[in-house]
């Protein structure tokens, strides 16, 4: 049994001694409050003083009640759910055609400040396109900003590491949709642009973004449309 | 209106280049090579058209053969389609 298990409920009457055990247990029982855990730590230090199984506090800056399990503490209740800070976007309507090593797409970029560095970015990006010129037809993306460079597959063999990667294209009126989605910890509170860069399935290959290769002007043609979102998340 | 996307993938395979929107204001050309100037591009755009053209009557004729080879096995219509 703890120092601060109870057997019974004290109830006193007309007449009765408090007594400093008493006393001790009531204040060790009841829910102390603290501005943070470091005051509340700072409370249980020192001597004469024991932080047993039971232990309960209010912490004022998270506006939580925590309980002391024996060997740490632990939060009554589910934890602050987290929270959208902000949303960006950026919507590309028009076209963009490239050829060559991986370029940034104009206008395929969105400018974030974290409010905190323990904010993480929610990265969504939707591309519409084809590749042409070659007898693949396809593209690949990859993103910057952040760590979301980071986010390609694994390394194998000599084969191309990218976020994203659509087929469609070739000489018709095919279109393809890649998506990427990745949470980055960027750790900073400096201004963030996330880009998206794409490519042919190979360097003289064609990239088509928000139209096909063949583009004719009639009713069985399209052009698409791409964007970039972020949200910011409180860590 | 002139594609001159169409026009750089089908005659400057391997070169380096990004065009934003539609026009030749808004080709950036990264390779070493001489930029095309934008006659030279227009220049070139009814034989591209003829290119794709013939490449997609071709596709046509290609399927067409295939399908007669395959009715003459005495494959039906539908199974042909099921293909």
């Amino acid at each position: 049994m703890g120092a601060n298990a109870q057997t019974t409920v004290q109830k006193f009457l007309s007449g009765a001694v408090l007594t400093a055990e008493q006393q001790n247990t009531s204040a060790a029982t009841g829910v102390p409050v603290f501005a943070s855990t470091v005051t509340r730590d700072a409370a249980f230090g020192g001597a004469n003083k024991v932080l047993a199984e039971g232990q309960t506090c209010y912490l004022e800056d998270a506006n939580v009640v925590q309980y002391y399990d024996g060997a740490a503490w632990a939060t009554v209740g589910p934890t602050a759910a987290a929270k959208v800070l902000q949303v960006l976007s950026t919507a590309k309507l028009d076209i963009y055609s490239a050829s060559g090593a991986f370029a940034n797409i104009t206008g395929l970029s969105v400018a974030i400040t974290p409010s905190s560095v323990s904010s993480k970015i929610l990265i969504m990006a939707s591309v519409t396109g084809a590749g042409g010129g070659a007898a693949m037809g396809g593209f690949k993306l990859r993103l910057t900003g952040g760590n979301s460079a980071n986010y390609i597959g694994d390394a194998a063999g000599v084969r191309q590491r990218v976020a994203g990667a659509a087929q469609g294209g070739v000489t018709g009126e095919h279109g393809a949709v890649a998506t990427i989605v990745y949470l980055d910890s960027p750790a900073t509170t400096a201004a963030i642009t996330y880009q998206v860069q794409g490519q042919g399935m190979t360097t003289s290959e064609t990239m088509f973004l928000n139209r096909a290769v063949v583009d004719t002007d009639n009713t069985t043609q399209w052009r698409g449309a791409s964007s970039i979102t972020v949200m910011e998340i409180s860590g | 209106m002139i594609d001159y996307a169409l026009i750089l993938t089908a005659n400057y395979k391997g070169s380096s280049w990004q065009l934003n929107g539609e026009t030749y204001d808004g080709l950036t050309w990264n390779s070493d090579t001489e930029k095309p100037t934008k006659k030279v591009l227009d220049d070139q755009w009814v034989s591209v058209q003829a290119e794709l053209k013939a490449q997609k009557q071709a596709a046509i004729d290609v399927r067409a053969s295939a399908i007669a080879k395959l009715a003459a096995l005495g494959l039906t219509a539908d199974e042909i389609a099921a293909l």
